[in-house]
């Protein structure tokens, strides 16, 4: 009785691991991205980069000016004051948290864009108002948050080569008195 | 004279409509799963369980553990192999109550994506609730591995 419980149990493992290994081997429409985002690759050319398209203050993205093609200041994981200095330059914003709580209260200006919403084929809005040769500044919570590192990673695949993420999160944006905002974002899915 | 008795109808039907609300809800969860392989692996990857440098295992269980789900789903639906889909059902479940305490103990803000981009009945981060959803369906699948198929089973095993 138990030894045949066993079988039918592992046989039936053994069938969903065969159809799981079969189903692996077609590629999927997105593609599965894991693990730390590399760093950002800079345009060899600092001069060649494509007219930046920072998007303008009526439609809730960051602040107007233009931006360098190429950065050479911040690496990947950038501080409360690095961050401070690409906003100043005008570089979007993206909130990569849930959005209660981008509408909770989220950086001045930035935009909202998760991954579950580029999973879902959305946010091409969002992605259409940005430069891929400029720099970005990705955030969520801060400590343990993974959401902006994730989201990174889509960015980088889609050829955003300057992405930065904002270590320390939102609550030390707030915490270092930066300009804030609440509201659902104005560029929508 | 037999001394063996039938086992009440009542028993037989209720044992019926717990494998079909159980295997229902694990054969939408893994349609949901399969629906976006990329989405749920970065579930899985999310929970920190699976080392970083042994990515290929998150992207095997993100198809494993739906197809798996799937199986056994349409096993408690026609009520073959009843309870060794349960017994698989409730490994499963002690494992995704373990996952969901182990990112509760270290306070990680993540999402269950139980259900694919539906969460029922929990919102929002792992918690509580989720643990107390899945215990519930433990207990459905314990039940059922117990009890046996029930009504309108392939099974020829009785209910006892």
């Amino acid at each position: 009785m138990l030894s045949r419980l066993l079988f039918r149990s592992v046989t039936l493992l053994a069938i969903g691991g065969g159809l799981a290994v079969a189903h692996s081997l077609i590629p999927p429409k997105v593609p599965i991205i894991l693990g730390d985002p590399k760093a950002p690759v800079r345009p060899a050319n600092p001069g060649s980069g494509s007219t930046p398209a920072v998007p303008d203050a009526s439609n809730g993205a960051a602040a107007s000016g233009t931006l360098p093609a190429t950065d050479a200041g911040p690496g990947l994981n950038v501080s409360i004051a690095e961050s401070v200095a690409l906003f100043e330059k005008g570089a979007p914003f993206v909130d990569a948290r849930y959005l209660a709580e981008y509408e909770a209260g989220h950086v001045l200006n930035a935009f909202h864009l998760t991954v579950d919403q580029l999973i879902a084929g959305k946010g091409l809005g969002v992605l259409g108002m940005m430069d891929p040769a400029a720099p970005v500044v990705v955030y969520c919570g801060g400590g343990m948050c993974d959401a902006s590192k994730n989201l990174v990673n889509y960015l980088q695949a889609a050829g955003f080569a300057q992405c930065h993420i904002m270590n320390d999160g939102y609550p030390a944006w707030v915490a270092a008195g930066q300009p804030t905002a609440t509201g659902a974002p104005e560029i929508g899915e | 004279m037999s001394t063996a008795s039938k086992p009440p109808a009542a028993l037989g039907g209720l044992v019926l409509v717990l494998r079909l609300v159980l295997g229902g809800l694990f054969i939408f969860a893994a349609v949901m799963k399969l629906s976006s392989p990329a989405a749920f692996a970065m579930a899985i990857a999310a929970f920190k369980v699976i080392p970083a440098h042994a990515d290929h295992l998150t992207k095997l269980s993100a198809y494993a553990v739906p197809w798996i789900e799937l199986v056994c789903g349409l096993c408690l639906l026609a009520g073959a192999w009843t309870r060794a889909a349960a017994l698989v059902i409730s490994t499963l479940l002690v494992a995704f109550i373990a996952m969901i305490l182990s990112t509760m103990i270290r306070e990680m803000d993540v999402t269950c994506s139980c259900f694919g981009k539906f969460e029922i009945p929990c919102e929002g981060p792992v918690g509580w609730c989720h643990v107390v959803r899945n215990a519930v369906l433990l207990a459905i699948s314990v039940f059922v591995l117990w009890k046996g198929p029930g009504s309108l089973a392939l099974d020829r095993e009785s209910t006892r």
